[in-house]
């Protein structure tokens, strides 16, 4: 051996083994089909914010329960260190502050046009890249890249349901790019677990003999 | 090593053999970086076998570099390993003197 290994770099590689079981991106299935999903659901009489607390409670439920039934019993445990889970915690909460700022920016804009009998697709365009920018520092941060997926199928989903809107009306102007977005990133949670569980046995007994 | 390399055997004869072993090297760099791990997570990151993984152990534990704690998770007993204080600073010192030595200080 002659050189020393580079810390950083097998802490990222260790820390990216908690992505590798696809979970993650079953609940931005969720949280993406939700969004196809809602106006539809919303016209037959259930409340927006019903649906939305529901998907929500559903995507971290499945992240906690498949952590426990498929990546634990077969990746094992481990405790990151503190500095990490400060960087973890700080990323979380300020990817979730910017991206309500940046919706409750988004409706402003949305509304202001929409009282001016306007529809501006730049400001959609401009919207939308916003939110993909905040996604892809967001994953290159996390070590997630499947972030910076879910920034661009959700930026891409918005000026083609705009675009659709004129020929289709709602709810389908929605229905159709998050819907398409929900099944490109549930394939790709499809195949990062079923990769995951075929090289990870389940060790159903203590592996440990020390 | 090469033989037309300039060695100093005095600086080599002070690095920490029991770390500079590569699989025990792998396991103290893997459980440097984090506060703790179970044994089968250990496992998936070195790609050891069981049995070598818990010799290599057994030596670092016996060395006092490792802690190794037993509990239950599930009802399944599972094995907690963490670097102890002492690993830690033999680690760190296996570092400095591997790259002073690798630079040729």
């Amino acid at each position: 051996m002659n050189e020393l290994p580079d810390l950083k770099k097998l802490e990222r590689k260790m820390f990216q083994t908690l992505f590798q079981d696809g979970i993650y991106e079953f609940a931005f299935a969720v949280l993406f089909l939700g969004m196809a999903l809602n106006p539809w659901l919303a016209e037959n009489g259930i409340s927006k914010a019903f649906l939305y607390t529901f998907e929500l409670i559903l995507a971290a439920t499945i992240i906690v329960l498949g952590k426990r039934i498929f990546t634990v019993p077969r990746l094992g445990r481990v405790k990151f260190s503190e500095k990490r889970k400060k960087i973890s915690l700080n990323i979380l909460m300020g990817g979730i502050l910017l991206n309500v700022l940046f919706l409750m920016a988004g409706f402003v804009f949305q509304d202001g046009i929409a009282n001016q009998g306007n529809s501006n697709y730049m400001l959609t365009i401009l919207f939308s890249f916003g939110f993909l920018l905040i996604f892809a520092v967001l994953a290159y941060l996390s070590s997630f890249p499947t972030l910076f997926l879910a920034g661009l199928l959700f930026a891409t989903s918005i000026p083609v349901s705009e675009y659709l809107y004129p020929y289709l009306g709602e709810p389908a102007d929605g229905m159709i790019p998050f819907g398409i977005s929900a099944l490109i990133i549930l394939a790709l949670g499809i195949t990062k677990l079923s990769n995951f569980l075929n090289s990870n046995p389940k060790e159903m007994v203590e592996v440990s003999d020390v | 090593m090469s033989e037309q390399d300039p060695v100093n055997p005095i600086a080599f004869n002070d690095i920490d053999r029991l770390i500079h072993e590569p699989a025990r090297l792998v396991i103290v760099a893997c459980l440097a970086v984090v506060e703790g791990a179970d044994f089968l997570f250990l496992m998936r990151q070195t790609d050891l076998t069981k049995g070598n993984l818990s010799s290599h152990l057994s030596k670092l534990e016996e060395a006092g570099l490792v802690d190794i704690k037993k509990e239950f998770v599930n009802k399944i007993p599972r094995t907690f390993l963490s670097l102890s204080g002492k690993g830690r600073q033999a680690f760190e010192e296996y570092q400095n003197k591997m790259s002073a030595f690798l630079k040729g200080d």
